[in-house]
């Protein structure tokens, strides 16, 4: 016979360690993308380790998918620093990520 | 700076100014009643202020890497700019007029391509958010 309390048990705790292994993030929407999300910044729960090419497809867009079409010409930005697509930066708990649509300044 | 208070020119060009400059050299980037044709009534200007300011600063910088100049200030302002209000202003100073010239010249097109600020443009009839086509060398890089 299996013991299954003891299975149960095991899975909670495996299940408790990806919870702790979580980081939050803090993500700032301007301009167009603020007009579509509707506000100007949102928290996010993400696995320790993701990073920004991984949070653009697997989290921000699918929470926002009408953000598609936008996120295409627009470049991420973690802590103050814009982040070139094909050089991800890994997040951790606490960045603040800029979503920066093409920029019209002066 | 980033803010919402208007700008002065004059404050900026005070600010470089030093015994040893022979030149102050300035930009200031207004609002246009107009864009291809259609009448623009107002200019809105959004930033990613914390953001801004380091852009801001690192378009400093890179002037005082490429040109020996005395003093450089620039700011951006937010909010409604009304037209014939500058939105943006730039100072530069140095001993001869060349490199102030010039750095000027670089620091608005730079600003324009590098710094998150965004503006929205209100027509009668509607409005929109504009994209500088400087920043495609962001997005290339």
């Amino acid at each position: 016979w299996i013991d299954v309390s003891r299975v149960s048990l095991e899975l909670r705790e495996e299940e408790a360690e990806r919870y702790r292994r979580s980081m939050k993030v803090r993500c700032l929407y301007f301009a167009q993308c603020r007009d579509i999300v509707g506000k100007r910044e949102e928290e996010f729960e993400l696995p320790e380790g993701t990073d920004t090419n991984q949070f653009l497809a697997e989290y921000l867009l699918v929470r926002h998918p009408t953000l598609e079409d936008i996120a295409k010409t627009s470049l991420l930005a973690v802590n103050l620093e814009y982040v070139e697509k094909d050089n991800p930066v890994v997040l951790k708990e606490g960045s603040e990520i800029g979503l920066i649509p093409p920029v019209s300044g002066g | 700076e980033v803010s919402g208070e208007p700008l002065s020119l004059e404050r900026h060009a005070d600010r470089v100014g030093d015994p040893g400059a022979g030149a102050v050299a300035t930009f200031s980037g207004v609002t246009r009643d107009n864009f291809k044709g259609r009448k623009v009534l107002r200019l809105e200007y959004e930033a990613y202020v914390p953001m801004a300011l380091a852009k801001l600063q690192a378009v400093c910088d890179k002037v005082r890497q490429k040109w020996d100049i005395i003093g450089i200030a620039l700011s951006h302002r937010t909010g409604p700019v009304g037209v014939k209000e500058p939105s943006v202003v730039i100072a530069v100073s140095s001993a001869h007029r060349r490199e102030a010239l010039e750095a000027v010249h670089f620091a608005i097109d730079e600003l324009k391509a590098t710094v998150p600020v965004w503006k929205k443009e209100f027509y009668e009839d509607g409005e929109v958010w504009k994209e500088n086509a400087e920043g495609e060398y962001l997005r290339v890089a």
